[in-house]
């Protein structure tokens, strides 16, 4: 397989902590930032999708369906948990066994090479 | 980008139900084919789907003062065409309106539109015309990711302006109102999500690289040529 040229090299091992300062900077240079410009509101980091469906019934919207069920805040936040404990679990079994089927297969190889010899 | 259960008019429900269907089923049957024809491929599917069951369901600030979540949907357009992510999507995008009240069953149609469809087909376009001008692949998965996220916002936006126009500046006014409430909001969150992208694919080349080229996430021909002489120079 060739190498995989550019930020995708494994040879570059400052990629990989650049990106995950930059994605820290953004997180807390977001969280900063919201803060400062919500200063003195009784809320701060209200949900887009809240303030989305508050504007569109100032509109006019009337919700003419409820949810058929509807957690209180803190189980809805615990199931938000949840889902993101699947997600995450789902995904790092998978690149894990991606990463040892990838360890099974260099073994593999470096094994055929010692005994290649041996056979012949 | 969630709208709220039972906030679009049943028209108009009824008619984004009937946009999405033939794009969701059309991804059933693409999901159904990958996996049977496919096998090797299931693990990188099942991280699509589950990037996008993550990471929608994290909530994060942004600079405007609220918090939004970004969609997850690129990896997937990336990896396995559009097509696939419309399934995935609506799988997500059900958990959420059954369990969490998050959405809603008769804006499903809606919302899959905007985060299963719109957001993987135009992540999937900008990627694909950098691949074609030759563009380097960290800045296509980085567009993907970044545009999936963005574009589910501002057709969100549109949805709900053309339910509700401004009585004085019509559909327009109403969509500049939206999508002040979302684009800004969910500008870091995208760029944030777009380097998230590349640091996945960083892995992916690593334990994957053979199936990644073989579903054609490839550099480009230009730089596979000079990929050695690049890196010299770089280095």
């Amino acid at each position: 397989m060739s190498e995989a040229p550019g930020l995708f090299s494994a040879k570059r091992k400052w990629v990989t902590p650049v990106l995950v300062a930059a994605l820290l900077v953004i997180f807390v240079g977001s969280l900063v930032i919201g803060t400062l410009r919500t200063s003195g509101s009784e809320e701060s980091f209200v949900g887009t999708d809240s303030a989305a469906t508050q504007a569109a019934e100032d509109a006019g919207a009337e919700p003419w369906f409820t949810p058929l069920f509807e957690p209180s805040g803190e189980v809805e936040s615990g199931l938000f948990a949840i889902q993101a404990a699947i997600g995450s679990g789902i995904i790092f079994f998978c690149l894990g066994r991606m990463s040892g089927r990838r360890a099974e297969r260099q073994q593999a190889k470096s094994s055929d090479n010692e005994s290649a010899p041996a056979t012949s | 980008m969630h709208i709220a259960e039972g906030v679009l008019p049943p028209v108009q429900c009824a008619i984004w139900f009937a946009a999405a269907t033939p794009f969701v089923v059309h991804g059933a049957i693409q999901v159904v084919r990958q996996i049977k024809h496919h096998p090797e491929n299931r693990l990188l599917l099942a991280t699509a789907g589950a990037c996008t069951f993550l990471l929608s369901s994290i909530k994060l600030p942004s600079v405007t003062g609220s918090s939004s979540h970004p969609t997850g949907t690129g990896v997937g357009a990336v990896l396995f065409k559009p097509p696939v992510m419309a399934f995935m999507g609506v799988v997500v995008l059900i958990f959420q309106a059954l369990l969490l009240a998050h959405g809603g069953i008769t804006t499903l149609g809606a919302n899959a539109f905007s985060m299963a469809i719109v957001g993987p087909w135009v992540g999937y376009g900008l990627y694909a015309l950098n691949r074609k001008l030759g563009g380097p692949l960290a800045l296509g998965i980085f567009l993907a990711m970044f545009a999936s996220d963005l574009a589910t916002y501002c057709v969100t936006s549109f949805q709900l302006a053309l339910a509700y126009p401004d009585p004085n500046s019509g559909v327009l006014g109403a969509a500049e109102k939206f999508l002040g409430i979302f684009a800004i909001s969910q500008i870091p969150l995208s760029i944030a999500e777009g380097i998230l992208g590349i640091l996945l694919f960083r892995f992916l080349f690593k334990v994957a690289g053979p199936q990644l080229q073989k579903l054609g996430v490839r550099f480009s021909s230009r730089t596979k040529h000079d990929a050695t002489p690049v890196e010299v120079s770089h280095v």
